[in-house]
């Protein structure tokens, strides 16, 4: 990774991309920050793993266009935008087929999709974080660094890492919270 | 409040030992604190059984940048990955061509070979009678007696040759008044076949030396080394895309300094801009693109004869081996030299190159077919 770039802001970042000479390594940058989280995101809605890769590289290649078309956009929040319309856009495109495959779920599959309407509550939850938070909490949960490595990452204390991700955990807890009771119902 | 963060801290372990008794006496007595705890564990517990989930498929990258039409500059592969040792080579050459091209603009020192096979330096140009061949050739036929004093001079050290033409043409003179007198004298035939002999002898050892002194000459104005400028037609790459960019526009030179080490060998180094074609998959899909490669190598160049189709026009064959930010680079080309004036010539060569890369653990070769065409200058 490059380490001039990898302390940017996601608004810096944007800036760099529209420069043609700093474009590669600022986009390649923005791609690793958030990777973890959009395939996160992208695979609790489709199940099929080709149909995930297939839409997470177009999730990512419409990113790019909206970053060069428009300024400071909510970068989380597009991934998830621009991935939950193509999952739906290639749902509603092959609908007939759609049918017979959803006839043909089984059991199983049925108690895979229950435990990750949780995943993807919280994944939605993610872009309603500010800025700060939910850099941590991504880097934290998805991409697994430890607190020391955040803290060197977003140049911060380690305590303040440590305070930023529980924030991040509350703030989405507390976001989450009626649909979390409803899913429990749901469950028992 | 506080005790919330001390909950998130529970769960991800890392709250201490002493802080842990205490935090679980208040969940016992705090219902919401509990209620709290449960809502993390269950987050926490989500995320945890979930994370190969967030694992980026292979490939996934470079599938991504290569459709944007961006070079992937994190996945270099292998040789001259690091900007630092591009910068160190590129510094390198530089120095070496600078250094190069200041000795041999400030020296005229050269080794000279004696007829004794001692040498000698030499630090200016010498000026040769290369007049006195013709007039050899204009004596000839009324001089058959030209056991003249120039073989004198010519056995001396050759740093000492005085070519005095007007001492000569007194000599030759003088030469011919006494054959005069001769044949009138002896009128023997078989004599004078022997002298005519003697002559022609004389005559063609004077000749040669005179080549020799001629050749040293020319080495007196041109030094062993030389540089080559050529730009590149690529015979086998896909023409350049527009949308997407993923062929770019080619810009192929090169530069390069040659050592000549003998009359066949010469040695060199080369920093040439160019373009590869790469291709390449994953378990998805086939991946193509054309990056610009900044390539510096090594070359070996063996010339193989003098003099064909025209004078002064040679062939040679050469061998490179190098490498750029992509990966490893071989040449082989095959070629043809044509010295115009005084170390100044045209350069052109079909040229054969491969650069081995690996990507994901794969190996890969990208071949191309290139007619490179430029000027080379003797210093």
């Amino acid at each position: 990774m490059f380490k001039s770039y990898i302390k940017l802001s996601d608004e810096e970042l944007q800036k760099l991309i529209k420069n043609n000479k700093s474009r590669s390594k600022a986009y390649e940058t923005i791609f690793d920050r958030y990777s973890n989280y959009a395939i996160g995101f992208i695979r609790s809605m489709a199940k099929n793993e080709a149909l995930s890769q297939e839409i997470f590289q177009e999730t990512f290649v419409r990113l790019y266009n909206q970053i060069i078309e428009k300024d400071d956009v909510n970068i989380p929040g597009l991934i998830t935008t621009i991935s939950r319309n193509l999952f739906f856009n290639i749902k509603r495109d092959s609908k007939n087929n759609v049918d017979i495959d959803e006839n043909e779920i089984e059991d199983s599959e049925i108690d895979l999709i229950e435990k990750k309407e949780l995943l993807d509550l919280i994944l939605n939850a993610v872009e309603f974080l500010d800025e700060k938070h939910r850099t941590v909490f991504i880097l934290r949960e998805f991409n697994g660094m430890s607190f020391k490595e955040i803290a060197e990452h977003e140049n911060i204390t380690f305590a303040n890492a440590k305070l930023r991700s529980s924030r991040a955990k509350q703030k989405i807890i507390k976001i989450l919270k009626p649909y979390i009771l409803d899913l429990e119902k749901n469950i028992e | 409040m506080k005790n919330i963060s001390k909950i998130y801290e529970l769960l991800d372990g890392s709250l201490p030992e002493a802080e842990k008794v205490e935090i679980f006496k208040e969940l016992a007595n705090n219902k919401d604190l509990r209620e709290e705890f449960n809502y993390a564990s269950s987050l926490n517990k989500t995320i945890s059984e979930n994370k190969d989930i967030f694992s980026v498929p292979a490939g996934s990258k470079s599938a991504v940048f290569s459709i944007i039409g961006l070079q992937l500059e994190g996945v270099s592969t292998s040789f001259f990955s690091s900007k630092l040792s591009v910068g160190v080579v590129s510094s390198v050459v530089t120095f070496i061509l600078l250094t190069s091209l200041y000795f041999l603009t400030n020296s005229n020192e050269v080794v000279y070979q004696n007829q004794d096979d001692t040498f000698s330096k030499f630090t200016s140009s010498i000026q040769l009678p290369v007049e006195n061949v013709n007039y050899y050739n204009e004596t000839l036929e009324v001089n058959n007696d030209l056991n003249f004093g120039n073989k004198n001079n010519y056995d001396t050290k050759n740093q000492d040759y005085i070519f005095d033409n007007t001492k000569a043409n007194k000599k030759l003179e003088e030469n011919f008044d006494e054959y005069k007198e001769f044949a009138l004298l002896s009128q023997s035939e078989i004599a004078l076949n022997s002298n005519i002999n003697l002559v022609k002898d004389n005559y063609n050892n004077s000749i040669n030396k005179l080549n020799k002194v001629n050749i040293l000459e020319s080495n007196l104005t041109n030094s062993n080394f030389y540089i080559e400028w050529n730009t590149s037609v690529n015979q086998n790459l896909p023409g350049e895309t527009i949308s997407p960019s993923r062929i770019q526009k080619f810009n192929n030179n090169n530069l390069a300094l040659f050592y000549k080490f003998n009359k066949n060998l010469d040695f060199g180094l080369e920093v040439r801009q160019e373009n590869f074609f790469q291709k390449y998959e994953d378990e998805l899909k086939f991946y193509e693109q054309t990056p610009n490669f900044t390539t510096y190598s090594l070359a070996i160049k063996y010339n193989l004869f003098e003099n064909i189709i025209f004078q002064n026009m040679s062939n040679y064959i050469k061998f490179q081996g190098g490498g750029n930010q992509g990966g490893i680079v071989s040449r082989f080309a095959l070629g043809l030299n044509y010295e115009i004036y005084d170390g100044f010539g045209l350069n052109a060569n079909l040229e054969y190159s491969n650069l081995f890369f690996k990507n994901n653990f794969n190996n890969y070769n990208s071949e191309k077919i290139t007619l490179n065409y430029g000027i080379k200058y003797m210093f």
